[in-house]
């Protein structure tokens, strides 16, 4: 347990100075020309005007948001791939994802344009749709008495099929607005603005804090579910709790920048190889890596083929996929030796 | 001689799976401090029995008293105070280790915002002392070996410091020679630490070697409870197995030791 805590704390000062650098890197990289110089100088307004506008409303908001986001997809991740006891899930597992492109899709094809504080009728529709989501699964429950995970899971699949066909059924039926809710999909940062992280980031936070206040029991859970009722875990409480926290928060983030795949499920994989298991540490440095992981897809995302943008969605996986490969083959042969 | 008191008090218990009755009107009362093993064939409601006892069911009919005081009223963390449990197996695919594992035992004992303290970490390693478990304490359970990880697991639940510790057919996934380990931490728990086990087992020759008294159910009803010497004779075996047996004192121990004749 020492050296397990030794490693998680390297990885942490590690990570904290690799984030450092790719903030630097954010803001300095983008579509207007500034050297690294210039852009801190108008971090911390020495620059021109102009420039600080740049770095102030446009690139600071969206750092912060692609930040948040890998932070947050990342801790719902390991968490819901240990409340399912199950290395695949990852956190659009109970279709909270296909809920919120729903409600996106319906808000696109009735051209639903009422903003609220700075969200757009997507966005409010999309969280509505997660939100729903999440209501539909807790009805499920309900109906059978008690839930167990797999019952969860395969709820969660049937939803996620089910809001697909009816996503499928709209751009049939609308093909004009098919590139919009595709590109919908795909997520983006683009969008970011200093009103919605007033929102995004307190919903974060408070749900990080409750997942954490959730980590002992998470780990009881990953025995599972009998065995941690048996030592004292209130498994529904905790998976109630869990899921409503995380339902939240996912909903946010998928209501300002789309869905965004693969990094809830490769961080905490990742991070499982080099400090374990255990949620105590897993949880807070899956917030650091995600947030940097992301924080670098997107960079890359806009400055690849600037002025245009690839989507976050495609880099994330693609980039991630061979890499996490690579470590999933490396870490079998460690294993072999051992 | 021994003052003996009752730790537990099953009452008119009655399991019913949807029409199946698993349980039929159930009384047992058990003692402190001793091993007591419930046999029986697959189907008599030996596993049942044991989630009833660690509220495991929904609705059973009769009632279960721990210390005098009806389960229905413990909460889940109270409950886990007064009874740990030992499955049969345990499938963790996560990288915990050794020491993560034992320290879940502790649960029950702490609150939500309490850090584990020097206390809990003393009885985590007196846990691992005890079940031979120390050399384990760094060891992710991945990569430990059935036996070990059973020792880890009786562990934690000793770490629970619960008067009463539920052994699920402990050894039934076990080499002969991790079997007797197992069984003889077990014995060992009740004789100096004053433990309550109540253990399922398969193998009658072991459940007699062991066990204080020997609990026989069959269909959901009891057949028969008491000191193996008393109760292992061969016409209740034969009624409730099913099968021919011959039963001779063991030459070494001197208790009843069966053989299955087949005729």
């Amino acid at each position: 347990m020492e050296e397990s805590r030794r490693k998680s704390r390297k990885l942490t000062i590690i990570g904290l100075l690799l984030l450092g650098f790719a903030i630097i890197l954010g803001i300095s990289l983008g579509g207007a020309d500034m050297s690294i110089l210039e852009s801190l100088k108008a971090l911390f307004f020495l620059g021109q005007a102009s420039q600080e506008k740049i770095i102030w409303a446009i690139r600071l908001p969206r750092i912060l948001t692609a930040l948040i986001t890998g932070g947050g997809l990342a801790i719902v991740g390991a968490v819901f791939q240990g409340l399912f006891r199950n290395p695949m899930a990852d956190p659009f597992v109970l279709g909270i994802s296909s809920g919120a492109a729903l409600g996106a899709t319906i808000a696109i094809v009735l051209g639903v344009s009422i903003p609220i504080i700075g969200f757009t009728g997507i966005s409010i529709f999309a969280f509505g749709g997660a939100l729903l989501t999440m209501v539909t699964i807790f009805m499920i429950a309900r109906a059978r008495g008690s839930l167990d995970s797999n019952t969860l899971l395969l709820s969660g699949v049937a939803l996620n099929f089910f809001a697909s066909s009816i996503i499928y059924l709209f751009m049939f039926l609308r093909y004009d607005k098919m590139k919009q809710i595709i590109m919908w999909t795909f997520g983006s940062f683009s969008t970011s603005s200093w009103e919605k992280l007033y929102i995004i980031i307190p919903v974060i936070i408070i749900g990080m804090i409750i997942l954490r206040l959730f980590a002992r029991d998470l780990n009881g859970i990953m025995t599972g579910e009998t065995q941690a009722k048996s030592f004292g875990v209130d498994v529904n409480r905790a998976r109630n709790t869990i899921i409503l926290a995380s339902t939240f928060m996912i909903g946010v983030l998928v209501a300002t920048s789309g869905i965004i795949g693969f990094v809830g499920l490769m961080i905490p994989h990742l991070l499982r190889i080099v400090i374990g298991a255990d949620f105590k540490k897993l949880l807070p440095l899956s917030f650091l890596y995600g947030s940097l992981f992301l924080l670098l897809c997107d960079t890359l995302a806009r400055v690849v083929v600037k002025p245009a943008e690839l989507p976050i969605g495609a880099i994330t996986a693609f980039f991630g996929a061979p890499f996490f490969i690579f470590l999933l083959i490396r870490k079998k042969r460690d294993e072999n030796y051992v | 001689m021994r003052i003996m008191s009752s730790i537990m008090k099953i009452k008119n218990l009655t399991i019913d799976y949807n029409g199946i009755i698993a349980l039929d009107n159930l009384n047992l009362e058990l003692e402190k401090g001793k091993f007591y093993t419930i046999l029986g064939p697959n189907g008599a409601g030996k596993s049942t029995l044991l989630k009833a006892i660690s509220k495991n069911l929904d609705n059973p009919r009769g009632s279960v008293f721990i210390d005098k005081i009806d389960i229905r009223d413990l909460k889940i963390k109270k409950l886990a105070k007064k009874i740990s449990m030992v499955p049969q197996e345990t499938s963790i695919d996560f990288d915990l280790l050794g020491e993560e594992i034992v320290l879940m035992g502790r649960i029950p004992h702490l609150k939500r915002l309490e850090k584990e303290g020097q206390n809990d970490m003393a009885i985590v390693r007196d846990s691992m002392k005890k079940t031979n478990t120390l050399h384990l304490k760094n060891r992710s359970v991945t990569k430990m070996s059935g036996g070990e990880k059973q020792r880890i697991i009786v562990a934690r639940a000793l770490a629970q410091e619960a008067g009463i510790m539920l052994l699920d057919e402990p050894v039934s996934q076990l080499d002969l020679h991790n079997q007797i380990e197992i069984m003889n931490i077990v014995r060992e728990l009740v004789d100096k630490e004053g433990l309550t086990t109540i253990c399922v087992l398969h193998d009658i020759n072991l459940a007699v070697n062991y066990s204080d008294e020997i609990i026989i159910l069959k269909e959901g009803r009891l057949v028969s409870k008491g000191v193996p010497k008393e109760i292992i004779r061969q016409n209740i075996i034969e009624d409730t197995y099913g099968i021919k047996v011959k039963i001779i004192d063991n030459p070494v121990t001197k208790k009843p030791f069966i053989i299955h004749v087949n005729i």
